[in-house]
């Protein structure tokens, strides 16, 4: 099986080099033939990928602790699906499955777009950056390598007849599926980025290779967003510490390329518009690539240390190469191509649609940066002062929820100005009524005794924006029944339908308001440790918390033991938990299992910490506001953002249908 | 209006409801010092990094000791202020969660603000430049201004409506 798989591996590092070499010259001799057999080699360096894939499923699955990486990240006693999801705990593994996620973005370019005329500049540009991926993966790290060399070569802790086990921490459902969606997310902005180059190569440089990559780019942020949140929410259900963000390098790591890739679906839509910002909007795309890019690079490389990251390896700096290589190469391209990036338009007014996605750029760049500057700040410093420092949460809020509240101010007002300029009189009408529902909303807070502040903002703002955004959905509702009659609902779908992209994107930025409502809530969390004998109680705020037994047992991968306790509120009951400790058997590693109430108020989470040295059952006992709204608002735009995927209803339709009255400006 | 006056009452309730729960009661539990405190030291376990009062280490043998060691302090009488930096006198900088700021790690705070205003000040000036550059030749570029007799309202009305349609 290990043959198929290195034979494998060593067939998509031929076909990329193949489908570089190929279409380059198949565009230098005008040969289509050519062309076309450089987009089938990736085509099939996706399926010898798949292959290597699978193969190495087969060696997890029929539990072959011959391998080193299989013996190193699973046991025979694992359900079958974590020995699916071992695969991409460890380095080599994931790397090779990266891989295999890029093809396929690859391949299904490769195939939906063959008759693109930048195709033959995307295949070079995509075999390229995959080629060296697998020649990662066939050279630097393999994960089909045989653990019986290892032991020759040095002192590695060894059960014959069974592995190492997985990290009891990655034995979750979320973890079954978070880092292929991040994954996805990350490599999916390949496809934008080889399609900016192929545009830059080839001097195409009109808006039609972010149109044509819309879609696309939209995905991988999608994912990339989605994983984000996974990740969160397991953080928070399995990690155990009463938060779903620590600001972790690797969480980090995600959120960089998905600021910029907001602020590049953003920025495109003055270039589609206006013919502007082209250099911005390259440069963007690029800029996000590289930091997906560079942020496995940060997950892997152990440079910045780190709860998740893997451990170091000698790759790092072949990884650090690549990245250097590539932003120089990309750099270079944008430089020579400057003289065709002109702008074909002009601005016109500080107060328009247009400044509005600037300033747009500008805070989720500026976050970003923060992001940046900060998760690698301690490098820095040990560098130029020789002490080490952490950069940890208290910096990233300090700096990051002023710019966030920034945000979330804009993304009321942006959708509301209007394109080249927005007059004194349309900003009163749009805006007086919404100002004043989060001036109210503030008030209302301060009047019932908040006092903190950016919470209060966040508050009156998140008003706001949602005020703008139902008026946005009421007056193109009111005015498609003036002119086509029906029902409130029926024109709401009309609406929606005829403009996906505008109505799902006011849905996403819903979805963020409700994020933001939950993060709001992270100023008012509450926590009480406490030491209990059964029948004694804690308190935190109306809660009560009674421990009632500390039950035990055993699974066939872990021993756990319980603490069974009776939640009330007001002093009526609410229910009976168990939060555990989880005590695996092949990694000797202790895990907290969360119990948690949640409701749209609040969550109450509990954690059983351990048995005192008297027998008293420690328990945490956090009360997180807001929460679930956190989830709530991921659900939003996971909806929004299928909306503004499906298209448009037909444009000739509407055009058919408004004719012949002649009404059509005042059609919709 | 009267939608829009409905709408904005709904959702103001909507978002201060879930809002002014947050103000029943006061915790008497975990001060508010000892939270700042435990919040602005990480775990020195070698590895977790986690923030003091969030490690969920089982009896952890670097957060446990400092968390008792604060509260301890606290309930003594110290200043928040004075315990953070007796530990990171005894630490070392790297246990305090964000760096100081004064001398070279005063650029981890200044350099995001700089960064900000930078590019605000980028976004003002092209602004400004592009709009003296189209006033200087109104229809540059080949953006027709439509020369029609009509107030600027009534031109944004109907790029509004166009906007609609497209
Ligand atoms: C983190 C915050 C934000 C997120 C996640 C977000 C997300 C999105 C998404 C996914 C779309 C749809 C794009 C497409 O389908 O191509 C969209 C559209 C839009 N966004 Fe945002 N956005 C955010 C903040 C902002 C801000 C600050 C502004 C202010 C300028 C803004 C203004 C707009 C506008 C005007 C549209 C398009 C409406 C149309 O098509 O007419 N957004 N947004």
């Amino acid at each position: 099986m290990h043959h198929l798989g290195n034979f494998s591996l060593m067939a998509v590092v031929v076909m990329c080099a193949y489908a570089v070499v190929a279409s380059l010259l198949g565009v230098r001799k005008q040969s289509s033939q050519l062309v076309n057999s450089a987009r089938r080699a990736l085509i099939a360096a996706a399926g010898f990928s798949a292959l290597s894939v699978a193969a190495l499923l087969a060696l997890f699955l029929a539990d072959d602790f011959r391998f080193e990486y299989v013996a190193s990240y699973s046991a025979s006693a694992l359900p079958w699906y974590y020995k699916v999801s071992a695969l991409w705990a460890g380095n080599d593994g994931s790397l090779l499955f990266w891989t295999f996620l890029m093809l396929v973005f690859a391949a299904a370019c490769a195939i939906s777009r063959r008759r693109d005329e930048l195709m033959p500049h995307v295949v070079a540009t995509l075999g390229g950056v995959i080629l060296f991926f697998a020649y990662m993966n066939y050279w630097v790290c393999n994960p089909f390598g045989q653990l019986a060399e290892i032991t020759a070569a040095g002192p590695i802790p060894f059960t014959p007849g069974d592995g190492n086990g997985l990290n009891p921490l990655l034995q979750h459902p979320i973890m079954a599926i978070h880092p292929p969606i991040l994954y996805t997310g990350y490599v999916g902005f390949v496809i934008p980025f080889a399609f900016c180059v192929a545009a830059l190569w080839t001097r195409r440089l009109d808006a039609a290779w972010i149109q044509n990559t819309r879609r696309w780019t939209l995905i991988a942020w999608f994912f990339l967003g989605s994983g984000i949140l996974l990740g969160g929410r397991w953080a928070y259900v399995e990690l155990g510490w009463g938060g779903y963000w620590g600001w972790d390098p690797v969480e980090n790591a995600a959120l960089m390329p998905w600021l910029t890739g907001t602020a590049f679906l953003h920025s495109v839509m003055i270039q589609e518009r206006k013919g502007m910002l082209k250099i911005w909007n390259a440069g963007l795309v690029i800029v996000t690539y590289l930091l997906c890019v560079f942020g496995t690079f940060l997950t892997r490389s152990g440079i910045v240390s780190s709860v998740h990251a893997f451990a170091s390896s000698e790759f790092a700096w072949r990884f650090l190469v690549f990245i250097i290589f590539a932003a120089i190469l990309s750099a270079a391209l944008l430089i020579t191509r400057i003289k065709d990036l002109r702008t074909e338009n002009e601005l016109e007014a500080v107060v328009s649609r247009e400044s509005g996605f600037l300033f747009n750029n500008l805070l989720l760049l500026a976050a970003c940066f923060a992001v940046f500057w900060g998760t690698l700040f301690p490098v820095l410093s040990e560098a130029v002062q020789g002490e080490q420092i952490s950069v940890g949460a208290p910096f990233f809020n300090r700096v990051n929820v002023p710019l966030g509240l920034a945000l979330l101010l804009m993304t009321g007002v942006g959708p509301l100005l209007a394109w080249r300029r927005s007059s004194v009189d349309s900003l009163k009408r749009n805006f007086t009524v919404p100002l004043l529902s989060g001036v109210a909303a503030g008030l209302l807070l301060v009047a019932l005794g908040m006092r903190h502040p950016y919470a209060i903002l966040c508050f009156a703002m998140s008003a706001f924006v949602v005020v703008t955004i139902g008026t946005e959905f009421h007056r193109g509702v009111r005015a498609r029944r003036a002119h086509r009659g029906g029902t409130y609902a029926t024109a709401l779908v009309d609406l929606v339908q005829r403009n996906t992209r505008r109505y799902g994107g006011y849905i996403v930025h819903f979805g963020i308001v409700l994020l933001f409502i939950g993060f709001a809530g992270n100023a008012f969390n509450k926590d009480v440790i406490a030491d209990l004998n059964r029948g004694e109680s804690t308190a935190i705020g109306p809660w009560k918390v009674t421990l009632q037994d500390l039950p035990s047992g055993e699974t066939p991968v872990y021993n756990w033991l319980g603490a069974q306790v009776l939640l009330s509120k007001h002093d009526e009951p609410v229910g009976i938990f168990q939060p555990r400790r989880q005590l695996d058997k092949a990694t000797g590693q202790a895990t907290s299992e969360v119990r948690r109430h949640a409701t749209f108020q609040e969550d109450i989470y509990l954690v059983f910490s351990g048995v005192t040295e008297d027998g008293r059952a420690t328990v945490h006992v956090y009360r997180n506001p807001l929460v679930r709204w956190v989830w709530l608002g991921a659900f939003v735009m996971f909806l929004g953002t299928v909306l503004t995927l499906l298209p448009n209803r037909s444009p000739v339709r509407r055009t058919a249908t408004a004719a012949p009255d002649g009404t059509a400006l005042e059609a919709v | 209006m009267r939608f829009r006056s409905l709408l904005a009452i709904a959702a103001t309730a909507l978002l201060t409801g879930p809002a002014t729960h947050l103000l029943i009661g006061q915790d008497r539990y975990n001060s508010a010092d000892y939270q700042r405190v435990t919040h602005a030291l990480t775990c020195q376990c070698g590895g977790c990094n986690a923030i003091v009062g969030e490690c969920a280490m089982d009896r952890c043998p670097s957060s446990e000791p400092i968390r008792e060691e604060v509260a301890r302090r606290l309930q003594a009488g110290e200043a928040p202020e004075d315990i953070l930096s007796m530990f990171a006198e005894r630490y070392g900088l790297v246990i305090l969660a964000a760096p100081p700021a004064s001398g070279f790690h005063l650029s981890a705070w200044i350099l995001p603000g700089v960064f900000l205003l930078g590019g605000a000040a980028v976004v003002f000036t092209v602004l400004r430049r592009r709009r003296s550059a189209a006033a200087a030749v109104p229809a540059a570029g080949g953006a027709a201004v439509p020369a029609v007799d009509a107030s600027p309202e009534v031109l944004a009305r109907i790029e509004r409506d166009v906007d609609q349609i497209r």
